[in-house]
């Protein structure tokens, strides 16, 4: 009896068992078919472009590309994706930042398609000294999934130092008008730069353009017009910085423009800044006390001689114009001063020291000057220049911009 | 006998030399005197006498000259007196006369020099000069404003998502400035403001701001000089540890009125700041750089001076910096101090000059305190030297100066009154400037290496380069004006530079690229100018090859060529073009731009109508291509009311832009934009 009662006990597991078999069979050739029939996908691999990146000890920017290829053997759509990027240092993850990389795309079955996602990873100061102190050997790692349950992992090595290797990096852009300061009320078809100074790591072509919105479209469409183009060859063992002078700014028109300096190559991880100055009416008939005086010549890049002509507008009340020109602002020229801050001209005037001028009558709009006056100035150095417009009683009633002009 | 007859030679030769050199001083003396007055004024006439016999008082014959300023168009004469009254009011103080022979040959040859003092200033106040200084009791006041405001209203639009939502807007600025003085006291304030009725334009995103400003209080004593400002300021230190600072915020100075020392003390932002939220630059948004600086001149003569500054300041980044992007990657701002020391001196009448600088940062980088703080120095040493000085004498004038420096910068060092400072470099350079005429040369050389802070696992890359700028203006001899007057002024500039990078140390186990890369710009511009118009042309290319090929070799060249036209006081033109090509050697990709814009500005009716017109285009092909893009803007505006001192001037403008876009193969991207304003302009100048 007992036998009997465990035979039938035996006997039911073994059902059991069989019936749990045939089940998990069951389940396994439904989720095969699945896979193997309905839609099997495979992320094959993931490429890092540049497979190095190099940043300063100090931290900053890295680029990189990543090059994804993956495959739906039934075809169909997938969204491939990676939530966030970790920087491993010797293998140890010390930062995880959550930011989506994410694409959908509908592809035909079999066949490998590859999606490219790019990408700017700054890299603090506090990680990449770590970098540098602790065996230069970090990866920053990126998990791509396609949503259908296959991974692929890229992980670019990141080199702290490296001189003049790895591609170029941008860190930081100081916008400013040429007299230092960062907004400017300007009189009408006075002269204007914009200056940028941009620090950089390695080597490599800056691509950048000068873009001007001016108001007859600020409030509007905001046509960007390109001034210039900016081709620049850096090369630094350390950190370097290299100073970008755009062309004369437009000031033709009255009111409102913006300039910034955008950087095309290489991809930056700041939106570039942007400076806005105002253009006021000009003093066509003399419109202020000290109102802005027009001077046509010499434009810019046409160096100083005694032949050069300085050529200005009348102002109504003048009884005399005065050219002056003014010692750059101390580092420039070599002797200039000593310790001086090279700005000195300021946002809203001048300390400049006077090297030599020339006074002519009222009624005189344009005057050279004489030999002696040339013998004052020194060869290889690059002076400011301006017209003063005076009146009877010995009031400034009229002044012009300054403008740089050079000594050849 | 032999050294008898010598003797002779030489003493004859002597003799012969001094005699026709003090015969041609005798024969060019002009008996010439400048008539001395007691209490002499701002505008005082200057006058000298001539006692020349045979001496016609006739303006072509001579130049005036005034602390370096020709004054000669001015000047009365009265038969044998020739006198100049100030045009504009002599400051206070020591003022220099010259006055110049003009030579039949149209040579200008110096014939007297002298030096005479302005006591009195026009408000009374009377000049330090060594003397007794005394207050004047009256207030000069001066003040000016420049007020513009305009109305616009969208009148038409087409295909244009506006960037701002109302069709009527308003937009204006202004700038103004304040001085008064009283004795030895003195005041000056300048700044601007601007009002914009769309935010999202506007220049610091207030409706209604302030712009930048400065307002500077000062005393000039006898023997105590000071000063307070309040507003954007550069204090005028200039080191590894501060450079172009120009900031907000406020500092007080005191110093002897002979320059000789000077200390001063300063609480400035170390963000860039424009508008009001932060009036004082104080707040702790804006981040600090608070400290002192103290320059004395311990020996300070025409044949040597010596400068040493001390700079000490404690900081702490903010949180906006307008006009910058970027910088140093954290999440809190760095904070800190820094410090510099600093010797300059300039010996043999300035021909050598000898700058060293030592400064130290001692920088929390991160600002969160985990990292701890970096102690990290900076060292410069400069040195030039004059090598040929121009006397200002000699029919050709030459010079040469050659110099060098040497800066190590701390991988770590970092200061926020110099944050674009290049760091993590161990540089030598030299360098040579000479002119001979009106050519002029300019040569440098440098080598440098990185990871100054040594660390042991980070490779050290060296750079070497050289490169030379120079330029020569023609001069044409000419007969009369017209005398191949198609030559205008020419000129030409020329330059170029070379940068060869290497590995100099790879650490064990590195993992990073190699290093050996080569970049070469080199440039050559020419144009000419006349007396109306001007045109210039200039080409630049610019090489980059990677030996390792890490990245691809690139070559990329533009030719400029721009002219300007005065075509009459009522019309100029200006029109240029830029041509580049790119081509990146690895892939093959290769770009071509071609750019332009003309200008044209006129007067159509004298100070009534008056139009300009802009035309810019961009079109590109290649790889990477985009769109041709052409913009046209202009605006007509006529003047109802003429603006005038305290007397408001009111005019009309119409203003339209129109950008048009072409995709050339793909039509898809073609589009045209337009629209047009009406514009309500009101000027408003105001003076005391």
């Amino acid at each position: 009896m007992k036998a009997s009662w465990s035979c039938v006990l035996r006997r039911r597991l073994h059902i059991k068992a069989m019936i749990t078999f045939i089940r998990n069979l069951i389940i396994a050739l439904f989720a095969g078919l699945s896979v193997i029939g309905i839609a099997k996908a495979d992320v094959t691999f993931v490429t890092p472009i540049p497979s190095k990146l190099t940043v300063s000890p100090t931290g900053g920017t890295v680029n990189v590309t990543w090059r994804v290829v993956h495959v739906i053997t039934a075809g169909g759509t997938a969204a491939t994706q990676s939530p966030s990027y970790t920087i491993l240092i010797n293998g140890n993850p010390v930062q995880t930042v959550n930011k989506v990389l994410s694409r959908t795309t509908t592809v035909a079955g079999g066949v490998p398609e590859t999606l490219t996602f790019s990408e700017v990873i700054p890299i603090s100061v506090n990680i990449a000294k770590q970098i540098a102190t602790s065996g230069n050997n970090a990866r920053i790692e990126r998990v791509f999934n396609d949503g259908i349950g296959a991974t692929g992992t890229g992980a670019p090595f990141v080199i702290a130092g490296g001189g003049a290797s790895g591609a170029l990096s941008v860190n930081r852009i100081d916008l400013s008008f040429e007299n230092g300061g960062k907004t400017s009320v300007i009189g009408q078809n006075a002269e204007i730069r914009a200056v940028a100074e941009v620090s950089f790591r390695s080597k490599g072509l800056l691509q950048a353009e000068w873009r001007l919105v001016d108001s007859a479209s600020i409030r509007g469409g905001r046509f960007e017009r390109l001034l210039s183009r900016v081709r620049v060859q850096l090369s630094s063992a350390g950190t370097g910085k290299t100073r970008i002078v755009s062309p004369n700014l437009p000031t033709g028109t009255t009111g409102l423009h913006e300039i910034k300096l955008v950087i095309v190559d290489p991809e930056t991880r700041f939106e570039e800044p942007v400076l806005r100055y105002y253009v006021n009416p000009t003093a066509t008939p003399s419109l202020a006390r000290v109102a802005p005086l027009e001077a046509f010549s010499p434009v810019a890049g046409v160096p100083f001689s005694s032949a050069t002509l300085f050529d200005w507008h009348p102002v109504p009340g003048a009884a005399a114009y005065q050219v002056e020109l003014f010692n750059l602002p101390g580092g420039t020229n070599p002797q200039s001063s000593l310790n001086a801050a090279p700005l000195i001209v300021g946002p809203t005037d001048t300390d400049a020291q006077l090297v030599i001028g020339k006074i002519v009558p009222g009624d005189q709009t344009s005057a050279t000057f004489a030999d002696f006056s040339e013998g004052h100035l020194k060869h290889g150095f690059t002076y400011l220049w301006r017209i003063r417009a005076i009146s009877s009683s010995g009031t400034v009633v009229g002044q012009s911009d300054f403008r740089k002009i050079h000594y050849p | 006998m032999y050294r008898i007859l010598l003797s002779l030679f030489v003493s004859a030769f002597i003799t012969l030399s001094l005699g026709s050199g003090l015969g041609h001083a005798q024969e060019s003396q002009w008996n010439v005197s400048l008539v001395e007055v007691q209490d002499r004024s701002a505008t005082t006439p200057v006058t000298l006498d001539v006692h020349q016999e045979n001496w016609t008082p006739n303006p072509q014959n001579f130049a005036l000259e005034i602390d370096n300023i020709d004054v000669s168009a001015l000047v009365e004469i009265e038969e044998t007196k020739i006198s100049y009254r100030p045009a504009e009011p002599l400051n206070a103080g020591l003022h220099a006369v010259r006055i110049y022979e003009i030579t039949s040959e149209g040579d200008y040859v110096e014939r007297g020099f002298w030096q005479f003092v302005v006591n009195h200033t026009e408000n009374g106040a009377v000049a330090g000069n060594g003397e007794a200084g005394e207050s004047g009791s009256g207030t000069h006041v001066e003040a000016s404003m420049d007020n513009n405001i305009e109305i616009s209203q969208r009148l038409f639009d087409k295909n244009i998502t506006a960037s701002v939502s109302d069709d009527t807007s308003i937009s204006g600025a202004g700038s103004g400035n304040l001085n008064i003085s009283n004795g030895n006291w003195s005041l000056t304030a300048s700044g601007n403001y601007f009002i914009e009725s769309e935010e999202s334009i506007s220049v610091t995103g207030n409706e209604f701001d302030l712009g930048e400003y400065s307002i500077n209080l000062q005393y000039s004593g006898t023997t105590i000089s000071s000063g307070a400002t309040l507003g954007h300021q550069d204090i005028g230190v200039e080191s590894l540890a501060m450079s172009s600072f120009n900031r907000r915020g406020l500092s007080v100075n005191v110093g002897g009125a002979d320059d000789r020392w000077k200390v001063t003390g300063f609480s400035l932002s170390s963000d860039s700041l424009a508008g009001g939220d932060d009036f004082t630059g104080q707040k702790e948004d804006s981040g600090f750089v608070a400290g002192g600086a103290v320059m004395g001149r311990p020996i300070w003569d025409e044949d040597a001076k010596i400068e040493l500054t001390g700079l000490y300041f404690t900081s702490q980044g903010g949180e906006l910096d307008f006009g910058s992007s970027g910088g140093l990657v954290t999440d809190t701002a760095p904070k800190g101090e820094g410090a510099a020391i600093i010797a300059d001196s300039y010996w043999m009448q300035d021909r050598i000059r000898v700058r060293g600088e030592y400064a130290y940062s001692n920088m929390d980088l991160d600002g969160d305190e985990s990292l701890g703080k970096d102690g990290a120095d900076a060292n410069a040493v400069d040195l030039s030297y004059v090598a040929i000085q121009d006397d200002g004498q000699s029919e050709t004038p030459v010079s040469l100066t050659v110099g060098g420096r040497w800066e190590k910068v701390d991988t770590f060092y970092y200061s926020l009154a110099n944050q674009g400072l290049a760091v993590d470099r161990n540089a030598f350079s030299a360098f040579a400037n000479m002119y001979v005429g009106a050519f002029s040369l300019n040569a440098y050389a440098g080598y440098e290496t990185n990871n100054t802070a040594d660390l042991q696992d980070v490779a050290t890359d060296e750079v070497a380069s050289a490169g030379f700028d120079g330029s020569y203006t023609f001069t044409i001899e000419r007969e009369s004006p017209e005398d191949r007057a198609w030559l205008g002024t020419p000129f030409f500039g020329f330059g170029a530079s070379l940068f060869d990078a290497d590995r100099k140390d790879t650490p064990t186990g590195f993992l990073g690229d190699g290093t050996n890369n080569t970049t070469l710009n080199y440039y050559i511009n020419f144009g000419s100018s006349y007396e109306r118009w001007n045109w210039q042309v200039g080409y630049n290319r610019r090489e980059f090859d990677d030996d390792t090929n890490v990245s691809s070799d690139t070559a990329d060249e533009t030719i400029d060529l721009s002219a300007y036209w005065t075509v009459s006081d009522s019309l100029n033109l200006s029109a240029g073009t830029s041509l580049n090509h790119f081509a990146q050697k690895a892939d093959g990709e290769r770009s071509y731009n071609v750019s332009g814009n003309l200008g044209v500005q006129a007067t159509l009716i004298p100070d009534t109508l008056t139009t300009n017109l802009s035309y810019n285009m961009n079109l590109s092909s290649g790889s990477g291509d985009s769109p041709d893009k052409h913009i046209l803007s202009g605006e007509m505006e006529w003047t109802f009311i003429s603006a005038e001192v305290n007397k408001p001037g009111v005019a009309l403008a119409f203003r339209g832009a129109m950008e048009k876009d072409d995709g050339n193969s793909d039509n898809s991207l073609d589009d045209t934009k337009y629209e047009g304003f009406l514009v309500l302009r009101i000027k408003a100048p105001v003076a005391y």
